[in-house]
């Protein structure tokens, strides 16, 4: 119902408690309108709610309401109703142009200044999802969308400004590396630094190892620069002489070194490391061995290897 | 003879350690690019026998 003057000793009748209900409520007496209408004082605590298929205004002016006065405004037709500011003032944080089924409530703060709390009817997002895995987005400004989830290995990714799931050009993490071989072992001249060499690969997947020439070399191919992990074994017999280094040169420069202070049993260098490597760059192994005489480098089969890995660009 | 016999056989003084791959004075090598084994470090304070070279 409006809004009443009490006075007192005056009986509420059953209908006055119920209207007063339904106000309390939010709902209450409510005024139909299909064009443009301005407000007036007997709509305070009253439903103003707006019907039209064409745009219209409902007009807000001083003088009319007290402070605390509120006023329900609903807008239920396909035409934009938009709440104005007529000799009143009128401020929200929100939109005061209310779209079908959008509604607000007009409060004073006195009678010549309200506030307006809309609610807008797109607000809650309509659920969209259908099948285990779905994944919403906005396929145009507020417009929620529905993407089904992809199929096994498949990742997430933008086609024409939307996501979608996409299976990787390149098969992912396909490894790529190379592990070089030898067939025999090499002989190695007492102190000598000795470049190894390699006849044959267990792996090659970028051609970083020939065969035929310059095969103590893994050098990087064409697109595959990045960050590699080196990995380098030989085995030598055992003696109790002198010392075992085993080092990992790139580009002709030691950048890792391993010693070893050998027994009789028979033993083992290992080095690995870690590199930066540009396209055309190469890594070689060399080994140094002091027995006091010419010793084999065992590179063949389970006691040698030269490795690269490629971790990443 | 290998080039460490050739040195030792000039200077028969040298040891082990002058020849280390790290802390040695004398440093060999080998490209194993077929042209053998060269002198790639002399810091030894007697000059490089005669008929040898510094480098490949």
């Amino acid at each position: 119902m409006a809004k009443q003057t009490f006075t007192t000793g005056q009986i509420l009748t059953a209908a006055q408690m119920t209207s007063l209900q339904q106000t309390a409520m939010g709902g209450g007496s409510t005024t139909a309108k299909t064009a443009s209408y301005t407000l007036v004082a007997t709509d305070a605590g009253t439903v103003v709610q707006m019907n039209s298929a064409s745009a219209t205004t409902i007009t807000v002016n001083t003088g009319l309401f007290a402070a605390g006065d509120t006023v329900q405004i609903q807008n239920v037709g396909s035409g934009v109703c938009t709440v104005t500011a007529g000799t009143a003032t009128v401020s929200t944080s929100a939109t005061l142009a209310l779209k079908q089924y959008d509604a607000g409530s007009l409060y004073f703060n006195s009678t010549s200044a309200a506030i307006f709390f809309a609610v807008d009817a797109a607000d809650g997002m309509a659920n969209v999802l259908t099948t285990t895995g779905d994944t919403i987005y906005s396929s145009s400004g507020t417009t929620a969308a529905r993407l089904g989830i992809g199929s096994t290995g498949q990742v997430l990714t933008v086609a024409s400004g939307i996501p979608s799931w996409a299976t990787p050009s390149s098969g992912g993490s396909s490894f790529v590396g190379v592990k070089c071989t030898q067939s025999t072992n090499q002989s190695i001249t007492n102190a000598t630094t000795t470049v190894l060499t390699w006849d044959g690969e267990d792996f090659d997947t970028d051609a970083f190892h020939s065969t035929s020439s310059n095969t103590g070399r893994i050098t990087i191919p064409s697109g595959k620069a990045g960050y590699y992990r080196i990995l380098g074994l030989v085995s030598s017999d055992g003696s109790a002489t002198g010392t075992r280094y085993l080092m990992v040169y790139k580009n002709g420069t030691s950048v890792a070194e391993s010693i070893l202070t050998p027994s009789t049993i028979f033993p083992s260098n290992t080095v690995s490391t870690v590199l930066n490597l540009a396209v055309a760059d190469y890594v070689e192994l060399r080994y140094n061995q002091s027995s006091g005489s010419t010793q084999p480098a065992y590179t063949n089969g389970v006691y040698g290897t030269f490795t690269a890995q490629f971790l990443g660009a | 003879m290998t080039l460490y016999e050739q040195i030792m056989a000039v200077y028969p003084e040298l040891t082990a350690e002058d020849f280390d791959y790290r802390f040695g004075t004398i440093g060999l090598s080998d490209d194993s690019d077929g042209l053998g084994a060269y002198i790639s470090k002399w810091n030894y304070s007697k000059p490089i026998p005669d008929g040898l070279k510094l480098g490949k």
